[in-house]
């Protein structure tokens, strides 16, 4: 018969502390420092290490490597450090921040540029009435031999098919107008800015509607209120 | 005076040729070619759009030309 002594899970669950467990065999109660007010030594609060409740206590044993919980948690790592390495690491942690900011600038700076590059080829293509609504609303008039078209500027352009000659010009149209919406556009169009989408949908839609058109997927009727924005 | 226009991330590259300028002529040939091969669509472009026409070969008198990446459905 196991004796209270010998019986692993008597000492585990400390159902044995009272009986006669030792101090120093009463795992659990070492676990959660419920025993330590009586014999269990300090270098047996286990629990206490392992939570880290120990660094403001005076127990003789508090090296910091037993501290587990902060060990486990890289607090160690970071109350380690020199006040050298700590700004040597700050300051990489600022280069780093300030290198991938100017990466981002400059990206934002690239895509601003290339807009605005589109803009003046756009600018060469249609008349300055025609820029004038393109710049407040986005918008393109293209006439095409069989239908009329918006094409509407976003990340993929918008190209809405609408009955010829229904709008003539987008300046002085004031009502709504509807038509099919149509998915077509570049090739790897997410490379191109906004503008260039819009130029390469009209140039095509100018010069070879059925070819293009061929290739469109419908998405259904959308409305747009024409006098809005201008 | 010739002029292609390729769209492209920067907005877009341009190079222009002069029609007497075999030189130039060349170079606007080369780098058309070089676009169609990578599926670029080549468009002459008037102002005013009712005269624009796919085109599969290079025109030294064609005035204005873009190359748009190929037009696909979505």
């Amino acid at each position: 018969m196991a004796t209270c002594d010998s019986s692993a899970w008597s000492y585990w669950t400390t159902t044995c502390d009272s009986g006669t467990a030792t101090s120093s065999t009463a795992a659990w109660s070492n676990w959660t420092i419920s025993y330590q007010s009586s014999t269990t030594t300090a270098d047996t609060i286990v629990w206490k290490k392992w939570a880290g409740a120990s660094p403001n206590t005076t127990y003789a044993d508090e090296a910091s490597t037993t501290y587990y919980w902060q060990e486990w948690t890289g607090e160690v790592e970071t109350l380690k450090e020199t006040r050298e390495q700590r700004r040597a690491r700050e300051a990489q942690t600022e280069i780093d921040r300030i290198e991938s900011q100017r990466k981002i600038d400059e990206f934002n700076e690239a895509k601003k540029n290339a807009e605005l590059t589109a803009q003046e080829l756009l600018k060469d293509l249609i008349s300055d009435d025609e820029m004038e609504v393109y710049l407040k609303t986005g918008r393109v008039l293209v006439k095409g031999k069989k239908h009329d078209y918006l094409l509407v500027k976003g990340w993929q352009v918008d190209v809405v098919k609408l009955e010829k000659g229904k709008v003539i010009d987008l300046k002085t149209y004031k009502g709504k107008v509807k038509g099919e919406s149509y998915c077509v556009h570049p090739v790897d169009q997410q490379k191109l800015p906004e503008t260039d989408k819009v130029i390469a949908m009209k140039i095509a839609l100018e010069s070879e509607e059925k070819s293009i058109m061929k290739r469109a997927n419908a998405r259904g009727q959308r409305e747009f209120d024409l006098a809005v924005g201008m | 005076m010739g002029e292609i226009r390729c769209l492209n991330e920067t907005g877009d590259t341009k190079l222009a040729w002069d029609p007497d300028k075999s030189e130039e002529t060349d170079a606007a040939k080369e780098m058309f070619k070089s676009l169609k091969k990578k599926g670029y669509q080549a468009y002459s472009v008037k102002k005013g759009g009712e005269k624009n026409k796919p085109i599969d070969d290079f025109d030294p008198d064609a005035g204005l030309i873009i190359m748009v990446p190929k037009i696909v459905g979505g």
